[in-house]
């Protein structure tokens, strides 16, 4: 799980990155952004993880500081079977601003990494900012669950 | 961070394609499974992906604007070798922090670190977070190498706060605050330049190849 350090690292290199003003230089307006990032939607919805991950990591690139981004970057990630990278994602999503979807998200990915007391922690921290949504409260404990390792 | 298709040699292609079958010691994917892996299944369905499929009018809305930025490429240019050679310079003053650092011990390590994400910061017109410049000022009192800061990039009126900051902390007593955070002050200042270069160097990659995104944007566009 991430320490309070290296949030405060993440948070640091979002912003030098977002004051870079990539998607300005690069000439993407707002409505074009926003049309990348549903055509990355669009291809995890159809399962074409590859072509989801590019979009979407470069959606996060032109707005680093947006967290949903990251969230999705690290379900097409986590989709490819690359965890690690996963993880990273759902980091960068968890130091801009703390969820229990971005906490479940990371416990997946620990529990895939073998890292067991890592997706404890990020389990606990879930359950901690449980929702107040009943389906949601539903998914996130099926999530947890099927990873838990029985005691 | 990691480099992905985006910043991939090939673009499209992942560093890392996805095997055919689960993951070894993974759980069995259930009958339905979409990508083969419960972990991931779990994953998609909290991101709630299948909500988001894109009707075709949608889809169509979406490919044009994606195609347009695509096709608005050689007037970018410009502006893109700008921010390169703006993060090049920002790595430049670090080489130069880290080698004058290595002569002054940890203290020194400590506000080389900091001094990076500080040259970075500085370059791309961010403000300083407070927690840094407080770390920045102390340290360099420590050191005695207030004085010194404005030889080594920092910008004027960062140094003029560090220098104020650490005489007030000097004249309250409070280094030996800061020589107590030591440890603390090492593993955040390792912590941050971990991150950030990797950050940076991922942006670099992601940049260089800036093409080749648009390219997988437009190709993707194109399939349709």
């Amino acid at each position: 799980m991430m320490g309070k350090t290296e949030e405060t690292g993440v948070r640091t290199a979002i912003s030098a990155l977002t004051q870079l003003g990539l998607a300005e230089a690069a000439g993407w307006t707002p409505a074009e952004r926003a049309a990348l990032l549903r055509l990355g939607r669009d291809g995890l919805a159809r399962g074409d993880w590859m072509t989801a991950c590019g979009l979407l990591e470069y959606a996060a690139l032109l707005d680093p500081d947006r967290a949903e981004t990251w969230e999705l970057v690290a379900g097409a990630r986590m989709a490819a079977r690359r965890w690690a990278e996963a993880l990273a994602a759902v980091e960068v999503a968890w130091a801009l601003g703390r969820t229990w979807r971005r906490a479940t998200l990371a416990a997946l990915c620990c529990a895939r990494l073998g890292d067991a007391a890592a997706a404890e922690r990020w389990r606990k921290a879930a359950r901690d900012r449980a929702p107040d949504d009943e389906e949601e409260y539903r998914r996130m404990e099926r999530a947890l669950e099927d990873q838990e390792v029985p005691s | 961070m990691s480099v992905g298709a985006v910043g991939s040699v090939s673009p499209g292609l992942p560093a890392e394609a996805a095997p055919a079958g689960p993951a070894p010691g993974s759980p069995a994917a259930e009958a339905g499974s979409r990508t083969g892996d419960v972990a991931a299944d779990h994953a998609l369905e909290l991101l709630m992906v299948a909500e988001a499929a894109l009707t075709d009018d949608g889809v169509r809305t979406a490919s044009t604007a994606v195609r347009q930025a695509a096709e608005r490429r050689i007037e970018q240019r410009a502006k893109i070798r700008e921010i390169l050679r703006r993060i090049q310079e920002a790595q430049q003053h670090r080489s130069w922090w880290q080698k004058f650092c290595d002569a002054f011990g940890w203290v020194g390590k400590v506000l080389g670190a900091i001094g990076g994400v500080v040259a970075v910061v500085a370059t791309a017109g961010a403000a300083l977070p407070a927690g840094l410049a407080i770390g920045l000022a102390a340290g360099a009192s420590a050191a005695g190498l207030t004085s010194a800061l404005g030889r080594l990039g920092i910008g004027a009126a960062d140094r003029d706060a560090a220098n104020l900051l650490a005489d007030r902390m000097q004249e309250e007593g409070q280094l030996s605050d800061w020589q107590a955070c030591e440890r603390d002050g090492r593993a955040m200042a390792e912590a941050l330049v971990s991150i950030e270069s990797a950050m940076r160097q991922q942006a670099l990659r992601w940049i260089g190849n800036e093409d080749a995104a648009r390219q997988l944007a437009a190709s993707v566009v194109l399939d349709r």
